[in-house]
C-alpha cells in the first residue's frame, strides 16, 4: 500500500502515490486538504489549472475515490463542488508522511 | 520537513477573500459616517448604521467577490478563528459601553478623577492608540497584515489632533478617507487579478 513505511525506512518508488504525485493532482489534494469543500472556480484560481486540466485530473481523482463531486445548480448556473473523500484524506496524509520522511531521513548532498 | 506547505496554502485561500478591499472601504465608509455624526451630534444613529452595513456587506461580496473567486467552505479551524474575531469585535462593543459608563460615573460624580482629567486632555492620544491597538490585533486574527498598516496612520492622524488643534471628527474623516481610498484601490487589483468568469456552462464549451 502507498506510504505505509516502517519508521527509518525511506519510501521506494513503488510506495509512493502517484495519482497524488502528479504536480497538478498533488495541489488539488493539498487545496482540499485545508478546506472542508471548494468549488470548481476556487480550485481553479487557487491552483492555476486551465478548466480542461482541472476537469482531466478530477475526473482521476474521482475515479480513485479520493475526492466527491457535486453537481448543483446556484441560480441557473451550474457549480461543480469537490471535498476529500475519507479515503482520499487518509490517502493524502499516508503520501504526506511519506515524503516528510523521505526528506527527513535522505542524507544530504 | 513538509514538502508542500499547507499552511501557507490555507492562508492564501482564506486572505484570497479579503484581497478585494471591500471590506476596507465598508470600514473606511464607517468612519467617515462617525465622523459625520460627531459633527453633526447625532453619534446615536451609529447602530443603524451597523444594521444596513451587514446585509450590505454581505450582498456585495456574493455580488464582486464570489464570481471572480469562487465558493469555499473553510475547516473549522479556520472558522474557529473567524468566530475569535467576531467574538472579538463582541467584546469590543461591551468594552467600550462599560468604558461610556465608567466616564460617565466619573463625569457626574462629585469629582472627577485624577485619570479623568489626564485622559480629557490627551484624548487624542488616548483615542488613536486604543484604536490601533484594535486594528493590530484584528489584523493578527484574521491574517490581513495590511491593516498593521492601517494603525500606523491612526497612530499619526489621531493624536496630531493636539498638534494642529483641528476638531476630532476632521480626524476622523481624514482616517476613514485613506482606508476606504485604500479599500478601492484593493478592489481595482482584485478585478484586474481575477476578471469575471463565465459559468461552467460557458468556460467547458457546452
Amino acid at each position: 500500500m502507498p506510504g505505509i513505511e516502517a519508521p527509518g525506512e525511506l519510501p521506494t518508488a513503488g510506495s509512493i502515490d502517484k495519482l497524488i504525485h502528479e504536480p497538478a493532482r498533488l495541489l488539488i489534494m493539498a487545496h482540499l486538504y485545508v478546506v472542508e469543500s471548494a468549488d470548481f472556480l476556487f480550485l481553479m484560481r487557487q491552483t492555476g489549472l486551465t478548466f480542461g486540466n482541472l476537469s482531466s485530473h478530477m475526473s482521476k481523482l474521482e475515479d480513485a475515490g479520493y475526492i466527491e463531486v457535486e453537481k448543483e445548480f446556484v441560480g441557473k448556473k451550474p457549480n461543480t463542488r469537490l471535498s476529500l473523500t475519507r479515503e482520499g484524506l487518509r490517502a493524502f496524509e499516508d503520501y504526506r508522511r511519506s515524503m516528510q520522511q523521505l526528506f527527513a531521513e535522505a542524507p544530504d548532498g | 520537513m513538509d514538502p508542500i506547505d499547507l499552511k501557507e496554502i490555507e492562508r492564501r485561500a482564506y486572505t484570497s477573500y479579503h484581497e478585494d478591499g471591500i471590506l476596507d472601504i465598508f470600514i473606511g465608509i464607517g468612519v467617515l459616517i462617525a465622523a459625520g455624526y460627531m459633527m453633526t451630534d447625532l453619534f446615536w444613529m451609529a447602530g443603524t448604521s451597523v444594521a444596513i452595513f451587514t446585509p450590505l456587506y454581505i450582498q456585495v461580496k456574493r455580488s464582486i467577490t464570489f464570481p471572480r473567486l469562487g465558493q469555499v467552505t473553510f475547516s473549522r479551524k479556520r472558522t474557529g478563528r473567524s468566530k475569535k474575531t467576531m467574538l472579538f469585535i463582541l467584546l469590543l462593543n461591551v468594552a467600550g459601553l462599560l468604558l461610556g459608563v465608567v466616564f460617565f460615573s466619573a463625569v457626574t460624580g462629585p469629582s472627577n478623577p485624577a485619570w479623568y482629567d489626564l485622559v480629557v486632555r490627551w484624548y487624542g492620544v488616548v483615542l488613536g492608540v486604543v484604536i490601533a491597538g484594535l486594528e493590530v490585533v484584528f489584523a493578527h486574527l484574521s491574517d490581513l497584515e495590511r491593516f498593521n498598516w492601517y494603525a500606523a496612520v491612526t497612530l499619526v492622524v489621531i493624536p496630531s489632533v493636539h498638534l494642529l488643534g483641528t476638531p476630532l471628527f476632521a480626524h476622523l474623516a481624514v482616517l476613514g478617507a485613506v482606508v476606504t481610498v485604500a479599500g478601492l484601490y484593493q478592489l481595482q487589483r482584485f478585478r484586474l487579478k481575477y476578471p469575471l468568469v463565465a459559468g461552467e456552462a460557458e468556460v467547458a464549451g457546452d
